[in-house]
């Protein structure tokens, strides 16, 4: 193994769960947050010589998926976007257990959410500290405290309803 | 009834992960800018043999008709064109503009979109236009030296081709891609002012 090929490794190791998280929060769909994460990680690998540490490699790999997410939008004109009904949600979590079940219900909520607020929510509950989401998705940290308030009582109630069926 | 706490639970007692690793990736991306460059490459390495047989024809036939001369000449431009176009959207593929703000990325996207939308159709049209009018200061000598079926023929042929591209083909080509586009930077509108 080379050595770009050795820091490429520990790069992916230490971020594509995250970004596989991020990827499948914005599509719902677990083949595409597959083709998602290996266009994000092609274009990570591509770019890694030109990658100058203004940043940290962290917040320049997000950066990537969350336009990478943003394309595939375009491509797709979200045909696949999931108005899951309860029904639906339920049939899908019946050969699961009660976790994946609650999993899979958060992940039909994320998809009710604006595109913008997919990829925010679910970089806060994967705990990216606030200035690092701002950096990332380009906008002020006191906007970006907005949103996130908004974001978090929006899914809150989404999943409840969810719940009550 | 949940908090958002335990939504942040039940997200972080998810297990799964992505079915690829790094090998996967690397193998695809050594494959995949090799079919890239392959492609681009047959594409270029065609129109520049094009543009030499027509170089060779020109300097080699002693061309009598000063309009052949214009129709050959139209010809080149037609090949130059398309080799610079193909090189400039080449250099604008390969620009690391994924790493731009979210706002931006957009930005540069819609300004390729249509820089792409304005390739396929305004331009195209203007290019069809220009082949037309080659071949027919081309035939200007060409049917001075040929018999009356081969001319005929000639020129049913082209006649159709060029009617069928213009009045069929090309409308319906436009029409597609006009829909598409205005979609597309809808969308893409929609989304940018979300990252406000």
């Amino acid at each position: 193994m080379n050595p770009q090929e050795k820091v490429f490794k520990d790069i992916f190791e230490a971020n594509s769960k995250k970004i596989y998280h991020l990827c499948y929060g914005y599509t719902n769909d677990e083949d595409a947050a597959n083709d998602l994460l290996q266009e994000t990680f092609l274009k990570v690998w591509q770019n890694l010589a030109k990658f100058r540490e203004q940043s940290q490699i962290s917040t320049w790999i997000y950066r990537i998926a969350v336009n990478t997410c943003l394309t595939y939008l375009k491509k797709e004109k979200r045909q696949n976007k999931e108005e899951l009904t309860p029904n639906i949600a339920e049939s899908q979590a019946e050969e699961v257990s009660d976790k994946q079940e609650q999993i899979s219900q958060l992940y039909a909520c994320i998809a009710k959410l604006e595109e913008n607020e997919r990829l925010i929510i679910t970089m806060v509950m994967d705990e990216i500290p606030y200035p690092q989401i701002a950096e990332i998705a380009g906008i002020s940290d006191g906007n970006l405290r907005v949103k996130i308030h908004r974001i978090k009582q929006k899914l809150t109630e989404l999943y409840n309803q969810y719940e009550k069926f | 009834m949940k908090n958002f706490d335990s939504l942040v639970d039940i997200w972080q007692a998810q297990k799964s992960g992505p079915q690829i690793d790094y090998k996967h990736i690397i193998t695809h991306f050594k494959k995949s800018k090799n079919k890239f460059i392959i492609k681009l490459s047959l594409g270029l390495i065609s129109m520049a043999i094009v543009l030499l047989i027509i170089i060779i024809l020109w300097l080699k036939t002693p061309f009598t008709y000063s309009t052949t001369h214009i129709s050959l000449f139209i010809f080149v431009l037609c090949c130059l064109y398309y080799i610079a176009l193909q090189i400039k959207n080449l250099r604008i593929l390969s620009a690391p503009f994924c790493i731009e703000t979210p706002k931006k990325h957009i930005q540069q996207l819609q300004k390729f979109k249509q820089l792409r939308h304005k390739q396929n159709t305004r331009n195209y049209f203007f290019y069809t236009i220009a082949m037309g009018l080659g071949f027919a200061l081309y035939f200007i000598e060409f049917f001075a030296q040929v018999n009356g079926l081969v001319i005929l023929l000639s020129l049913a042929f082209t006649v159709v081709w060029f009617t069928l591209c213009y009045f069929y083909l090309q409308k319906i080509y436009i029409k597609r891609e006009d829909k598409a586009i205005t979609q597309m930077l809808e969308d893409l509108d929609r989304i940018k002012n979300q990252f406000k």
